[in-house]
């Protein structure tokens, strides 16, 4: 396994927590099916923060090789909820931009993800509460 | 099983949450409505509401993202498309400003949201 990217990244209470849920996804199903339960697994993590129209996103790429994959595209059985996770909810819920293939020697994944939330904290504009 | 009021409704969904958003429109399509978006955010409702020509109600979710959704109560009251809001806390702000719109509290169970969006539909 390998991890790439800069250290000392901020993430606000909103980014961090779709990161983490997507992450944890990742590394589930890698667990399960993939890299980190198989023999000749390997899994590259790579990040990087770029600036796009001002605002700080976050990239991060997710490869997996040398993993045995299912036949199709489906995703193995079990995975479909944390594929549901990055495939739709992240891009609902946090503005993020997601993809999500098995490849012929495992999953690769991509996630862009706004550093500042969907929307600019800087529209609060006094107003605050749950929902 | 009764006719829900909402049958054939073309209604708006705004929620930030998927989960929520998810649910509530899979909730709304049982009981036959039509379901507009979900949108999680002020500027794609406000899209929404713009470009469909037909629209019969709405459920609002007040903070969305940590912006609220005021603009969008004010776009449906001047359309004229009755909503509700939906709100894990009471808010004096919507009932001071608000005073005719019903704020369903999260959490909730959906005849419960049914009932509401029913009602406002009856005006």
């Amino acid at each position: 396994m390998t991890l790439d990217g800069p250290t000392g990244i901020v993430l606000n209470s909103t980014s961090v927590q779709a990161l983490a849920m997507a992450l944890h996804e990742l590394t589930t199903n890698a667990l399960k099916y993939g890299a980190l339960g198989q023999k000749n697994g390997r899994l590259n993590v790579r990040w990087q923060v770029q600036a796009e129209n001002g605002a700080p996103w976050i990239n991060v790429d997710w490869k997996e090789s040398g993993v045995q994959t299912a036949q199709s595209n489906e995703g193995p059985k079990g995975a479909g909820n944390g594929r549901r996770l990055i495939e739709d909810a992240l891009p609902y819920q946090f503005g993020a931009r997601t993809t999500f293939a098995i490849e012929p020697d495992g999953v690769h994944c991509m996630i862009a993800l706004p550093l500042s939330g969907p929307q600019s904290e800087e529209t609060l504009d006094g107003q605050f509460g749950a929902s | 099983m009764a006719s829900s009021a909402l049958r054939d409704r073309r209604i708006l969904v705004v929620e930030d949450e998927y989960l929520i958003a998810i649910t509530l429109s899979n909730q709304l399509e049982g009981v036959g409505s039509i379901v507009v978006g979900p949108v999680p955010s002020v500027e794609r409702a406000m899209k929404a509401i713009e470009s469909e020509p037909e629209l019969d109600a709405a459920i609002l979710d007040i903070n969305l993202g940590g912006v609220m959704a005021y603009p969008i109560a004010d776009a449906l009251l001047a359309r004229k498309i009755p909503f509700v809001f939906t709100s894990g806390y009471e808010d004096d702000i919507l009932r001071t400003r608000y005073p005719q719109v019903r704020n369903c509290l999260k959490p909730y169970l959906f005849p419960e949201m049914e009932k509401a969006l029913a009602n406002a539909l009856l005006g």
